[in-house]
């Protein structure tokens, strides 16, 4: 609920073009939260087929493109979610991430929902869309620390004619990806010394 | 020049030597959630070739993927890369995913590679790239891509131009405290119960003579593991604590080196009370019992709300014999209800019962509450005695039940059928009195002279508990009393409540 309303005051505030990506402090991120990163399977609400693994991959490289994080590897997190009978879909507890960061040194987890992920077809160009909502969680604590809400759309990058506008939801994917990133490395996720 | 050359040939063969990559099979989304794509997969596999790797054979990779059921693409463990690395002599490892591919127009295609170093498992490299027809179109269509392999091309060159050329130093800590499998149990122990944990490392870490020493670590009692009879298992049995509570499990290796890591393994909750439950029911008090004649709402509730593993319900009579017995698992139902009813679907006689609700949480500890209960369903039974006074009647009526009445109304109609007065009330016992009615002008039939009236009376009479009577009276004077009303005998007028 409390999620909701904020989504609500950002739109108002903000208007639906606003200034995304939106960024909701819950509690300090830990100092040694980019040592190890572990990307939790996304929660999929879109209606663009296995989008959730797609952003998840997509998110993942530009994590490691960006040079200042650590990633778990995906089949490492797959490996524990059958061990701990968590289903893909479903978002695990404080207690079972507790559990998880103990077997793999997580220091911050990365989950979230895909809320819209499509492409429709305008005259010759795509039209992909894409809107996220990731929440990162203490390793140590399993607790939510920042929730960052995105949303865009191809044409939202066009510059001149259609130069600069992203016709693939994975080039899109990878756009917004760079761009929660470097929001997150301003607001205060100190790269890994190690 | 001849130094020239050696110097080239040695860099050339530094740098072969240190870049053989095991190309796993792309996964491709567009066919499914662990679909393959050979012709990409194939393609990357040439453009590593042709950036200087040196790529191991298609077939040890599926022999190696065989023989580690490997049966997810684009997802290897930690574990299954070291293992490429050290079965299949390479170097690297290159796993990616097909996003989008769409050959017929509009054209779509995307791909991400992931590049890991297997002496590590580090991800050292990651690229995703799509690419779009309309973004290959050049103002004067001018070397504008002809067919799928002219994308392929501009894909691949996009997708590898920042490909690292060298391998990383290795990041990999032997001393690992790398656990294939933990089994801790059970999740809910009684307290001084017996805990089990047996943890299950990764056979190169498992089989190696630089083994850890092992030790479960529960707040501040330490429980050394041992390997098994089997050699499979490190296992170590602990008595629950005594204090209920969560409790969570660490493991902390010790090298001989005295490196030492830990991690946490799991949790256990230790229970050391019984669940507290309550049920209410909803009837009528009389003399201190829930009394009912038709449903019996009973409403179980846990004092302090906690997991349960099953509950049952028990009905017993006045020889405490159980005549109805329900139960079920996990939650307890919000709201149960008797009908009176015996598991054999006779109705139980009137009379008092116990209710008895038992509840066992997850350890199996048990509790159970009771209440006591009455069953009646006999409807009031009402004496109606008439005295007249030449041209007055008084009727009065009595309850012989225990039951109080909360309602009665009482209609007298002339023989012809004409109602003449209505008494009502919410107690008994009561007397009516009321004049006999002359015979209005018209009626019919004409009284004979000397002949008695016949008056006809209508009773209803309900309990507070809900029981109902309804009679008939065909002459007042002869307190002809019809012990049920007869389909003939319906009086004229409709009949509320009957």
């Amino acid at each position: 609920m409390y999620r909701i309303v904020f989504i609500i005051v950002l739109l108002t505030l903000t208007g639906c073009a606003g200034k995304f990506p939106a960024l909701q402090e819950s509690s300090s991120m830990p100092v040694d939260a980019a040592c190890r990163v572990t990307i939790l399977p996304f929660i999929d609400k879109g209606s663009f087929t296995r989008g959730g693994a797609v952003f998840a991959k997509v998110f993942l490289t530009e994590l490691i493109a960006s040079g200042h994080f650590q990633v778990v590897e995906e089949g490492d997190v797959i490996e524990l979610y059958q061990q701990f009978k968590i289903f893909p879909n479903q978002q695990p507890d404080s207690e079972q991430l507790k559990k998880i960061s103990g077997r793999l040194g997580t220091t911050l987890f990365v989950g979230g929902e895909i809320l819209k992920m499509e492409e429709h077809k305008q005259g010759v160009y795509l039209d992909p869309g894409l809107t996220v909502m990731l929440r990162l969680y203490s390793g140590q604590t399993g607790e939510e620390v920042w929730t960052t809400y995105h949303s865009r759309r191809g044409k939202d990058y066009q510059q001149v004619l259609h130069f600069g506008r992203i016709n693939t939801l994975t080039s899109l994917a990878k756009e917004m990806s760079g761009e929660i990133i470097t929001l997150w490395l301003e607001k205060g996720i100190i790269p890994c010394a190690g | 020049m001849l130094v020239l050359v050696a110097f080239f040939l040695l860099f050339w063969s530094l740098n072969a030597s240190c870049r053989t990559v095991a190309v796993f099979p792309l996964l491709d989304l567009t066919i499914g959630t662990n679909g393959t794509n050979s012709l990409l997969t194939d393609s990357v596999r040439r453009e590593m070739v042709a950036r200087g790797f040196e790529v191991v054979d298609e077939q040890e990779i599926m022999q190696f993927m065989i023989l580690h059921r490997i049966r997810t693409l684009s997802r290897l463990t930690t574990h299954e890369i070291i293992l490429a690395g050290e079965e299949l002599g390479a170097d690297l490892v290159l796993q990616g995913t097909v996003f989008q591919l769409q050959e017929e127009p509009p054209t779509t295609v995307s791909l991400n590679l992931q590049l890991l170093q297997t002496s590590d498992a580090s991800l050292e490299w990651a690229h995703t790239e799509g690419l779009y027809y309309t973004e290959l179109f050049s103002l004067l269509g001018l070397s504008d891509p002809e067919n799928m392999d002219d994308i392929y091309r501009i894909l691949f060159t996009r997708l590898f131009e920042d490909i690292p050329g060298k391998t990383f130093p290795a990041k990999k800590d032997d001393e690992l405290l790398e656990i294939e499998n933990v089994v801790l149990r059970p999740e809910n122990v009684r307290p001084g119960e017996i805990v089990d944990c047996k943890i299950r490392l990764f056979s190169a870490l498992q089989d190696s003579e630089n083994i850890p020493v092992i030790v479960a670590r529960v707040g501040d009692d330490e429980y050394p593991l041992t390997l098994d009879d089997e050699g499979y298992y490190f296992a170590a049995s602990w008595p629950a604590q005594p204090k209920e509570g969560d409790y969570a499990v660490s493991l902390t290796g010790t090298w001989p080196s005295g490196t030492t890591r830990s991690a946490l393994v799991g949790t256990y909750f230790v229970d050391a009370y019984e669940p507290e439950i309550t049920i209410t029911v909803h009837g009528k008090e009389l003399s201190g019992k829930t009394t009912f004649n038709n449903t019996l709402y009973i409403l179980p509730r846990l004092v302090d709300p906690e997991p349960i593993s099953r509950w049952e319900i028990k009905v017993l009579d006045q020889k405490d014999e159980v005549i109805v017995r329900q139960g079920g698992h996990n939650e307890i139902p919000v709201r149960l209800t008797w009908a009176g009813q015996t598991d054999l679907a006779t109705q139980a006689p009137d009379g008092d019962y116990r209710i008895l609700f038992t509840v066992w949480d997850r350890v199996n500890l048990e509790s159970s509450t009771e209440t006591l209960v009455s069953l009646l369903r006999t409807p009031p039974d009402i004496s109606i005695e008439l005295t007249r006074d030449n041209g007055t009647v008084a009727i009065d009526l009595e309850n012989s039940m225990a039951t109080p009445v909360s309602y009665w109304w009482m209609k007298f109609f002339t023989e012809t059928g004409r109602q003449f007065k209505l008494a009502e009330g919410e107690t008994l016992p009561t007397t009516i009195e009321f004049e006999l009615p002359e015979q209005e002008e018209g009626e019919l039939p004409e009284q004979e002279e000397g002949r008695e009236p016949v008056i006809e009376g209508l009773l209803y009479v309900r309990d507070v508990i809900g029981n109902q009577m309804t009679r008939k009276i065909i002459n007042l004077f002869e307190l002809e009393l019809t012990d049920e009303m007869q389909e003939d005998s319906l009086e004229r007028e409709w009949v509320e409540e009957f």
